[in-house]
């Protein structure tokens, strides 16, 4: 399977975790899943596919570092980082290897960015998602 | 210099806070990036005819992150030859700063102010994430400046 499809599907499952998956969480890995290149089809057939865990060492730690966080914007998907999600969240940490404290910096910079003012930079000669996409292609 | 400055502000609809001191002019503005957003300084010096691009990110490291993070910082700035990583030892805070020709070779040109900013703001899309790894995983510090080092950015080649 391609990297980035397995990176979809972890991502999958990890949202799963806490039981729910709201529509605002799907919409945002669908979002994302396109962004890597994979259409509605595949999108659906990832969605659809029986759940595995991924393997612990499926992923470097930085494609590690990555998954996180696209975890932690998916969790604000909703506007809201319930407690329970919180929870969930420094588990996943600590199984990606991460101190837990990670959550709460990764919540409040992904807030600040929601929140802030600050303005897009387009850097020329290249799409936004450009790094995602090249790390997981 | 002031021409080339309120066009970059104007074309990047950025609308920077401006300070004025004896030296010259410190413009602060807030650019989002991949995955963060970053506070961003543009000195300008009238004296030494130089612009000062430095890109703080997100990131205040605490007790012994400090360490692995300077080593981190000292082997990319190794690399590095369009400006360097500074760690505040009293902040915690990391921020790059990429110098524009100072004195009379300063840049006096809008394409290549526009070139050390993208450079700023490459070095800062590659690392991040090395930072942030560094700082919340037990990681070797070789092991994650090569993770960085071959992220590959088309825009690099």
């Amino acid at each position: 399977m391609q990297k980035n499809n397995r990176f979809i599907r972890a991502l999958i499952h990890f949202a799963r975790l806490d039981g729910t998956i709201s529509l605002e969480e799907k919409a945002f890995i669908q979002n994302l899943a396109q962004g890597l290149g994979a259409n509605l089809d595949e999108f659906n057939s990832i969605w659809d596919a029986e759940e595995s865990q991924p393997n612990e060492d499926e992923f470097s730690v930085l494609e590690n570092y990555f998954l996180f966080d696209t975890l932690i914007q998916l969790m604000l998907a909703d506007g809201i980082a319930h407690e329970a999600e919180i929870g969930y969240a420094q588990k996943i940490a600590a199984k990606l290897g991460f101190d837990s404290a990670i959550v709460n910096q990764l919540i409040e910079v992904h807030q600040e960015k929601k929140t802030g003012n600050a303005k897009p930079f387009q850097v020329k000669s290249q799409s936004d998602s450009i790094l995602l996409k090249s790390l997981f292609n | 210099m002031e021409k080339i400055l309120q066009r970059f502000f104007e074309e990047n609809e950025l609308e920077p806070i401006t300070i004025e001191t004896e030296e010259g002019k410190h413009h602060r503005f807030s650019i989002s990036l991949d995955n963060t957003s970053a506070e961003c300084l543009l000195e300008e010096n009238q004296q030494f005819c130089s612009l000062v691009f430095m890109i703080f990110l997100p990131v205040k490291m605490v007790g012994g992150q400090f360490a692995r993070v300077a080593e981190f910082v000292s082997i990319i700035n190794c690399f590095s030859r369009t400006g360097c990583f500074i760690v505040d030892q009293d902040t915690g805070i990391i921020m790059y700063r990429s110098d524009g020709l100072n004195g009379s070779l300063a840049t006096q040109d809008y394409d290549q102010l526009i070139i050390n900013i993208e450079g700023a703001i490459r070095m800062m899309r590659r690392f991040y994430p090395g930072f942030m790894t560094l700082m919340y995983s037990r990681s070797a510090v070789k092991d994650i400046f090569m993770q960085c080092a071959n992220i590959p950015l088309t825009h690099y080649n």
